[in-house]
């Protein structure tokens, strides 16, 4: 709880600059943090490289040639058991499977948002019964949940396709968030200026978008990202597993098909490790984003060469005045 | 779920033998299928877990459910039990390492490797292992938890029992060591900042005192989250013992989801959410003894 508050306080103080700070400000600091920008630069080139694969593949992925056929100048990564090009087959899946995750993971972060702000701001019995339920859902295992769930809406619901998934992820997901952004509203709502701010009159709601949100922005990003790094490993997990509908485009599906038609037993690794990689490259692109937002949330992370870079910038514009007062005397 | 898994039953019990009406009848109400509302089953379900009666399984009718996950248990207990020890330790040893040579070369990288390995989807790497492992290099065996050729008590079946384990575990070990990483690097990276440590700094007390002092306090909320992580480790565990064909919990969860054997289901679903109960509370009495400061609260 402690190191809580004075989380709180830190962003506090760093946020009062930014709101005067203009657009530049925003870029030099995203620019600053290696973390946030390096993970950027891997998602925008994964999201380059996918749409390119999704418009432009090298074959109709549902063309089919002879099956099983060794990498060749023709077939870069071969051909799968189906005959399908497997090159193409994977270049058009990146794109679906983004954005299952990130329909999921948007739509678990607005419950998360809505549950942890409201929990948080207001004490009482209410948030000590959403804070047990979120701890329950805490609790549950998320892949035994999601494989029954996602299994139930596939018998009643067939129809729902990549909804279905969107529907699971939401569920096993939220509480996660919830949690982290109710203990930081919580924090926050105790402070000062919130309580000078309901003397005003002014009405929850409004302190609530106004006030506590703001200054929740870089854990709410934070929330985000990690929300999208589950959400992709538990849809590939789930398609993996053949729970899905078979129909969906998505990495998982690759791996189902390449495990069911003994890929690992006749040794092709072009058909399992790309789609893999690819997952994994994904993961670590939204993980360093989450490294860098969370040392933008709390920044006694950030590191000693960081820190000193952050001391001699400080320095700097005072040595530019003492500079400017002397030439002015002269 | 489709379709109605005790009709299944019936149906192949009716390619030996014929069925009267009656025995079909008795055969459903033996099976928790009655044509009450899914709720009045479901209350049945639960009145009969408080005699001890979980259920019989249907895709190996006629054995109880519960003797099927009593045998596949003592698996998944070796494996996740061992799996989440290390992986705690190990995890929470590098994040202390990490934190305490921030900035540095060796910080940026174990980072990077954690976090990648951490992004790591379970049940790749469990393929990327076998793959590797066992069916190139044929240095680990493919599936199963032990030898069928050897009997269970000579010497050679428990060797069979440790090279099964090996890939399994350490896919489990290296996909979930990165969160204990993480989270340990961050909390003692806040210690550190904390008054007493600055002024064991500047008092000149040794490096190594310092990291012991910062340890105690920093892994605190990692505590916390050991008992929450078993939750996850199971999520994890049922895709590698899939893959490995190891013949744990995970396992069977998966066969009773493709075979719509749902009296196996609740009986597993129960027990892991016991576990994970108990394993929570459990650690909420450990961390009352713990740390000091909230016995006064």
């Amino acid at each position: 709880m402690d190191s809580n508050i004075d989380n709180g306080e830190i962003i506090q103080t760093i946020h009062a600059p930014a709101k005067q700070g203009s657009s530049t400000n925003f870029l030099t600091k995203f620019l600053s943090n290696r973390y946030l920008f390096s993970g950027s630069v891997i998602i925008i080139a994964v999201v380059i490289f996918a749409l390119y694969g999704y418009f432009f593949p090298p074959y109709n992925p549902s063309a089919t040639f002879a099956s099983n056929l060794q990498p060749s100048s023709a077939h870069l990564l071969g051909t799968n058991y189906f005959g399908n090009d497997i090159l193409s087959d994977f270049m058009v899946s990146i794109i679906p499977t983004l954005e299952i995750a990130l329909i999921g993971a948007a739509l678990a972060l607005l419950v998360a948002v809505v549950v942890g702000l409201f929990g948080g701001y207001f004490s009482g019995m209410k948030n000590e019964l959403l804070a047990f339920f979120i701890n329950v859902f805490l609790l549950i295992p998320g892949l035994p949940l999601a494989i029954v769930i996602s299994s139930g809406l596939e018998a009643s619901h067939s129809n729902l396709g990549v909804l279905s998934l969107a529907i699971v992820i939401i569920v096993t997901g939220w509480a996660f968030g919830a949690r982290t952004i109710r203990a930081q509203a919580m924090s926050i709502a105790g402070r000062d200026y919130i309580r000078f701010i309901k003397h005003t009159g002014e009405s929850d709601f409004r302190i609530i978008f106004r006030e506590v949100l703001p200054s929740l922005l870089s854990y709410i990003g934070y929330v985000f990202t990690n929300l999208i790094i589950f959400a992709i490993l538990l849809e590939t997990s789930l398609l993996f597993l053949g729970l899905g509908n078979e129909s969906i485009i998505s990495l998982g599906s690759i791996l189902y098909f390449a495990n069911n038609y003994d890929a690992i037993l006749l040794g092709e690794w072009w058909w399992f490790i790309p789609p893999g990689l690819t997952i994994a490259i994904i993961g670590v692109g939204f993980g360093l984003m989450s490294l860098g937002l969370d040392t933008i949330a709390n920044p006694t992370l950030r590191t000693y060469k960081n820190a000193k870079k952050f001391e001699r910038e400080k320095r700097q514009p005072e040595k530019n005045h003492l500079h400017e007062s002397s030439n002015e005397e002269s | 779920m489709p379709g109605n898994p005790v009709d299944a039953v019936i149906g192949t019990l009716q390619q030996s033998t014929t069925l009267t009406p009656q025995q079909i009848l008795s055969l459903k109400a033996s099976l928790g299928y009655t044509n009450g509302p899914i709720t009045t089953q479901f209350f049945q379900f639960v009145a009969n877990v408080f005699s001890g009666n979980f259920g019989t399984s249907i895709q190996y009718y006629p054995t109880p459910a519960i003797n099927i996950i009593m045998q596949s248990i003592v698996w998944t207990v070796l494996l996740f039990g061992i799996a989440l020890i290390l992986s705690f330790l190990i995890g929470n040893y590098l994040g202390l390492r990490s934190a305490h040579k921030r900035g540095s070369a060796s910080d940026s990288f174990t980072s990077v490797i954690s976090l990648f390995l951490y992004s790591f989807p379970y049940f790749w790497m469990a393929l990327l292992f076998l793959f590797f492992l066992s069916i190139e290099f044929h240095i680990f065996p493919e599936a199963g938890a032990y030898n069928h050729l050897l009997s269970p008590s000579s010497p050679s079946y428990y060797l069979s029992v440790v090279t099964h384990i090996i890939l399994p575990l350490a896919t489990l070990i290296i996909a979930s060591y990165g969160a204990w990483y993480l989270g340990m690097r961050n909390n003692t990276i806040a210690t550190l900042n904390d008054d007493y440590l600055k002024y064991a700094e500047m008092a000149g007390l040794r490096k190594s005192t310092i990291v012991d002092y910062s340890k105690k306090n920093a892994i605190l909320p990692n505590l916390t989250g050991f008992a929450l992580s078993l939750g996850n480790i199971i999520s994890g565990g049922i895709l590698v013992e899939m893959v490995f064909s190891y013949p744990g919990l995970g396992f069977d969860i998966y066969n009773a989801v493709i075979n719509e054997d749902f009296p196996v289901l609740e009986t597993s679903f129960l027990l892991i959410i016991i576990s994970v109960l108990v394993a929570n509370f459990i650690m909420d009495l450990l961390y009352y003894r713990l740390d000091p400061r909230i016995r006064e609260g």
